[in-house]
């Protein structure tokens, strides 16, 4: 009888134990299904972030009627792009005038990279000044 | 004996059966909750960004054939008003339901055009630059164009 119960005690513990295995190994991949979707998303929305701060830094030099004059200035941004996730923008905006062409055209170019430097967004564009 | 031993046994395989439900159910309901995140997620990236890029796309292309000196936007910044092709001008009016959050082009003698939905939406006219600010599910957003760069082609012609 004794040894009965035993068979039976070790039949149960091996198949939780099987049980427990299985559930562990479908919670990985699950888990990493999750995180490589939020992750998606978040770069997807950090970049569109990211050529935004490009987008408008170009928008700023076309209004402006200095933009022909030679000039370089860095500025940081920081926008929090996921829940409990700031991200740090870096930007960069040259100006270097085309003397060689024309007193009044400039090539303005906007450079804006996050993630340490391994993402980065470059716009390049004629600007005339007045 | 026997009897004893068959229905211990039947008892035993309704127990394992049980938690296997038990457990399978777990995992239905795990694998439902981060399908609900997942898409959750995805779905306020693409609502935000569906509705922002229209409404870009439509004031960008509506501004190249702007009358200059027509640009007006209402004190409370959730109006904006302009008129288009200098040789026949049209007004175009974008306006943001503040109440419903929903985002309306409207021209004359068109049904107002639905563009999306949006949390908050704020245009601001600041010296020759129009901007627009919207705030995502995470933070605020601001989209800005230079007006002046439409007269002066206009003039350059």
């Amino acid at each position: 009888m004794r040894k009965r119960v035993q068979h039976q005690s070790g039949r149960l513990l091996s198949e939780f134990l099987v049980s427990l295995g299985l559930f562990f190994l479908i919670l990985t991949a699950d888990l990493s299904i999750v995180d490589l979707a939020t992750d998606s998303a978040s770069q997807a929305r950090t970049t569109q972030f990211g050529l935004g701060l490009a987008q408008n830094a170009l928008e700023d030099l076309i209004a402006d009627s200095r933009a022909g004059k030679a000039m370089v200035r860095h500025s940081t941004h920081s926008q929090s792009v996921s829940k409990g996730k700031v991200v740090r923008f870096n930007q960069t905006v040259r100006v270097a005038p085309m003397a060689q062409f024309s007193s009044h055209l400039s090539l303005a170019t906007v450079v804006v990279d996050w993630d340490n430097g391994r993402r980065k967004i470059r716009l390049e564009r004629y600007v005339a000044g007045r | 004996m026997s009897q004893d031993v068959e229905r211990e046994t039947t008892f035993s395989t309704a127990k394992s059966l049980f938690a296997a439900l038990l457990a399978l159910g777990a995992g239905f309901l795990f694998l439902f909750s981060a399908l609900v995140t997942t898409i959750g997620e995805a779905g306020s990236v693409y609502d935000d960004d569906s509705a922002v890029k229209a409404l870009g796309r439509m004031v960008r292309s509506d501004l190249i054939d702007l009358v200059p000196g027509s640009l007006r936007v209402s004190a409370n910044g959730r109006e904006l008003t302009f008129s288009v092709n200098p040789s026949k001008p049209q007004q175009i009016h974008y306006r943001f339901d503040g109440e419903s959050g929903e985002v309306f082009r409207e021209q004359k003698g068109q049904t107002p055009n639905k563009i999306g939905r949006l949390k908050r939406l704020v245009f601001a006219k600041e010296a020759s630059l129009l901007s627009m600010e919207w705030n995502t599910s995470h933070d605020t957003v601001r989209r800005t164009w230079a007006l002046d760069r439409w007269t002066h082609a206009k003039g350059a012609k």
